[in-house]
């Protein structure tokens, strides 16, 4: 298992290596700079902040004083929020971006585990067909509409929740649930599923003629085998909720990070957009590892080795 | 051991969900601030010298005192640090006598502290983008650029570390002497120069005789520099260049040319002075931090969480606290309109500083009283690229803009009591400046038809496909499509609208890489010049290629005259010559839009839409019932 993780590793590196080169040239090739503003300042000012901030450097030069400042792990000073420093801005919104994931995940799991189940459980039944309908919504109904059909029934119609903001729990209600309940619908269906293909299975056979009763067989011997395909799927969800959510918290006012993404990228604050996408790319690689790692240990039947 | 772990899985991923669930609801708690706002993006940073917009400037100019203040309600510059001040007869020397006034920090702020700032704005390695706001000053220009010759007085700034190690991020020692010469890096061409290094900025191409001394750029390779000592950079020497001095607690400011708005600009938050010792102690960005931040404005950072809110506390070191009524702030970093309105539609907010476009649409309709408009010292205009043909054809933009029905724009996109405009400058200026625009355009799709004819395209025929661009919004967007049908309609020419993402418009715009392009213009000050040099020949907010000799004058004439009924003549003479060139078809002018709630008291709406927090006061009661209630 550690041969295959040192492997795992090194592909990250060279990975991280890759994206790396792509988005700066990609970023630099994308006309306009951090600079820009629709108010110019006279060409004497504007080549003092360019010398400042070594972007009269030519490209190449660029290129390889980033890699060397990024490979020392320092992912260097905000453009557009010259206060900060971009491990800064990351450690600033990460606090609020992690809860508001972790309230989702929770909700995502309480609501998708329990619905794939109660789905399983009498495939082809009327609480199946309603379940199975309501996750086909959640998941083509983007999340700005849920956030907005929240804040109108929830905030104006029954003054139940605060309209945005962060800092006491009513906050993270709304936000976590239109977030989670996307994931949710995906959840439920890879559960229901995967339930279906375990009922199949000759150990669920052995555990009902043992005498198990139906919801244990379900519940206990059914579910640790149908828990795989969720286990891949939620590496993926757990980096994109990690990373946090564009629109979720622009529309609730959450300070975390997803939205930083888009605006470094159309304020064109080069190291704010270099820091997030290796983050993600980071994030991604180290949770594709430990799903598989997971998988070892839930399945007997997989195994690392070639 | 595999099969001990895998029968403990799902335990343990039931432990884990219900202590994360638990751990995520926990929040420290935190009251809201007595007053609570709006204040759009985070940002950019809290150092005045460092920030342009519009967010920024309402939390610096609470933090910060600059030498004067406007009053609220009539935006007159009034005593700020210095309490009060004279001037010249020809304009040129001001003099201001400062008021005893101190750091929150308990330091002293004194008319040394405050050339101290102004040189950190001027210092190319700054890099302030509103430097060029005191580049009326004498010789403040030349530093700021760092223009040198041989012969001049100049200041080396050294590099190592700074004389006192108490203050780790001061300037380097400096020395000051004549340039006497400047050589090339190279050995090899000492002899000839192909190219004389005459009034040029420090470059680390050449090497530096000041008093006999040779010095080159700290960057470079010692190697080739020989004897030569390492220095960060060489500038025109500020105390014997730039018109500053200072007498413990009178600042004499030389200008270059009369400059009437210049009390107007001491007003503008970038330049309040800044806390040079707590600067030179902490470095920048460092010393914006909450732990080290000082101020001298009525208030204090209390503390700042990124794209969340930053805390304003009352300074009780303020040299004019008695006046300040509101004892905390919070400044809300939001930017979607949306939830901005729904924040204070809800109470949770007090004052809102951005309206979608269909709320404000209807409050204004509804004639809200929470809905506070005031013209602004702003302009809505499409910028012509006058290089392009058949666009480089005058008569082809006067028809543009006569055929263009302003007013259907302005109640169709915005709702009624907008102002369609009839010259560039917008016509609020008039009761502050004694100014009256130049109201020219016209509105006539006969004379616009016949004039596209002249040009050669009656009836739109021939005429290019071309495009409109502007940045995506829809407020934009509205307004081209609008354009687009009734040119289409009046002249039959049809333009191809482009919606562009913004930084690549900024980019299309500065390289004249556009036809017609959406632009708007901000007032800095109170000032026609505010709106009309941006126009002089290869100026850098041109854009649009037009260059006239005669409207160049003009504006140079205008700088140097001190009599503001002349001033104001040249300045109209300028603004006829651009209403007939017509290298911008003007729009309209933008409404500054407030939501304000009812127990909020001095709020006062004004031309440059600036709301001092300082001037603000509460109802509290009234407050207390309106945020449980909601609205």
């Amino acid at each position: 298992m550690m041969k295959f993780i040192v492997r795992r590793i090194a592909w990250l590196a060279i990975m991280l290596w890759t994206v790396f080169t792509i988005s700066f040239f990609l970023m630099r090739a994308v006309p306009g700079g951090p600079f820009s503003s629709e108010r110019q300042p006279p060409p004497e000012v504007r080549k003092a902040i360019e010398r400042r901030y070594q972007l009269d450097a030519p490209l190449w030069r660029q290129y390889f004083t980033e890699m060397g400042r990024l490979s020392r792990g320092d992912l260097g000073q905000s453009f557009r929020m010259a206060d900060y420093t971009v491990a800064e801005v990351i450690a600033a919104g990460w606090p609020a971006t992690v809860t508001l994931g972790t309230m989702a995940l929770v909700v995502a799991l309480v609501i998708g585990g329990g619905a794939g189940v109660i789905s399983a459980a009498r495939p082809g039944g009327v609480v199946d067909v309603l379940m199975r309908s309501a996750s086909m919504v959640g998941i083509a109904v983007p999340s700005f509409a849920l956030a907005g059909l929240a804040v109108l029934l929830f905030v104006y119609q029954w003054h139940l929740l605060p309209a945005a903001g962060w800092g006491d729990a009513a906050h993270t209600v709304l936000p976590a649930s239109c977030l989670g309940l996307a994931y949710a619908a995906e959840i439920s269906r890879l559960v229901r599923s995967g339930l279906l293909e375990a009922l199949q299975s000759d150990w669920v056979r052995t555990a009902r003629s043992k005498g198990a009763g139906r919801w244990r067989v379900v519940v206990v011997h059914a579910l640790r085998g149908a828990l795989g395909p969720v286990v891949s799927f939620l590496g993926p969800a757990i980096a994109g909720i990690l990373t946090g959510s564009v629109v979720i918290e622009k529309v609730f006012a959450i300070p975390g990070i997803g939205y930083h993404f888009v605006e470094a990228a159309t304020q064109r604050d080069y190291t704010l957009a270099m820091g997030l996408v290796l983050l993600y790319t980071l994030l991604l690689g180290v949770l594709g590892i430990v799903v598989d790692v997971l998988q070892v240990i839930l399945d007997p039947r997989v195994s690392l080795e070639r | 051991m595999l099969a001990r772990l895998r029968s403990m899985v799902p335990a343990l991923l039931v432990v884990l969900v219900v202590a994360a669930g638990m751990w995520a609801v926990s929040f420290p708690n935190e009251p809201p601030a007595d007053f609570v706002f709006i204040n759009g993006t985070e940002p950019q940073s809290l150092d005045p010298q460092r920030v342009t917009g519009q967010p920024e400037g309402r939390l610096v100019g609470s933090l910060f005192e600059g030498l004067l203040r406007w009053d609220p309600r009539t935006l007159e510059p009034r005593g700020g640090l210095a309490k009060n001040w004279t001037v010249s007869a020809d304009g040129l020397i001001y003099t201001f006598y400062l008021r005893p006034a101190c750091w929150s920090d308990g330091e002293p702020i004194d008319a040394f502290g405050v050339i101290a700032a102004w040189r950190r704005m001027l210092d190319p390695a700054t890099a302030a983008e509103y430097a060029y706001q005191i580049w009326s000053v004498k010789g403040a220009k030349n530093y700021s650029v760092g223009l040198i010759a041989k012969g001049d007085f100049v200041e080396v700034e050294l590099d190592g570390p700074p004389v006192d190690p108490q203050l780790p991020f001061a300037r380097g020692r400096v020395v000051r002497g004549v340039l006497e010469n400047i050589d090339s890096l190279d050995s090899r061409d000492n002899s000839s120069l192909s190219r004389e290094p005459t009034r040029e900025g420090f470059s680390d191409q050449w090497i530096y005789t000041v008093n006999g001394q040779r010095y080159a750029a700290a960057s470079h390779a010692s190697t080739r520099t020989g004897d030569a000592i390492a220095a960060r950079c060489i500038l025109p020497d500020f105390q014997t260049t730039v018109g500053l001095h200072a007498q413990s607690d009178t600042l004499t400011v030389e200008l270059q040319r009369p400059t009437p708005y210049f009390p107007q600009l001491l007003a503008f938050y970038p330049l309040a002075p800044v806390p040079m010792h707590v600067i030179d102690r902490y470095g920048s960005p460092g010393w914006t931090s909450q732990k080290h931040m000082v101020s001298s404005g009525p208030y204090r950072l209390g503390f700042r969480r990124l794209r969340d809110r930053i805390r304003l506390v009352r300074n009780d070191l303020y040299w004019d606290r008695e006046s300040v009524k509101i004892g905390s702030i919070d400044a809300l970093a939001i930017e979607s309109s949306s939830t901005a309105f729904a924040l204070f539609t809800t109470g949770a907010v007090d004052w809102n500083t951005s309206i979608p476009p269909f709320a404000a649409r209807t409050l204004i309709k509804r004639e809200s009283p929470e809905l506070r408009t005031s013209p602004e010292l702003t302009i809505g205009f499409y910028r012509i690229n006058t290089t392009r043909a058949p666009l480089s054809d005058k008569r082809v933009r006067q028809a543009l803009s006569l055929a263009l029905d302003r007013t259907d724009i302005v109640q169709t996109v915005f709702g009624p009591g907008e102002v369609p405009s009839k010259s560039f400058v917008p016509s609020g200026i008039e009761s502050f400046t004694g100014y009256i625009p130049a109201a020219t355009i016209q509105e006539n799709a006969d004379l616009a038809r016949q004039l596209l004819a002249e040009a050669g395209f009656p009836k739109g025929k021939g005429f290019p496909r071309i495009t409109l661009s502007f940045n995506a919004d829809e407020g934009h967007q509205m307004v081209a499509e609008l354009v687009q049908a009734q040119w289409k309609e009046q002249l039959g020419i049809d333009f191809e609208l482009v919606s562009m993402e913004w930084g690549a418009f900024l980019h299309s715009q500065s390289t004249l890489d556009f036809w017609i392009a959406r632009s708007g213009w901000i007032g800095d000050y109170v000032d026609p010049n505010t709106f009309l040099d941006l126009f002089v020949t290869g100026g850098a907010n041109n854009q649009t290629g037009f260059s006239s000799d005669s409207y160049d004058a003009l504006i140079a004439a205008a700088a140097d005259e001190t009599d503001r009924n002349r001033r104001n003549n040249l300045f109209r003479d300028a603004e006829m010559i651009l209403m007939q060139e017509l290298p911008v078809l003007p729009l309209f002018v933008r409404t500054s839009k407030n939501l304000v709630a009812p127990w909020v008291r001095n709020f006062h709406n004004n031309p440059l839409d600036i709301h001092p927090l300082s001037a603000l006061d509460i109802d509290s009661q009234a407050r207390d019932i309106g945020r449980r209630g909601g609205r």
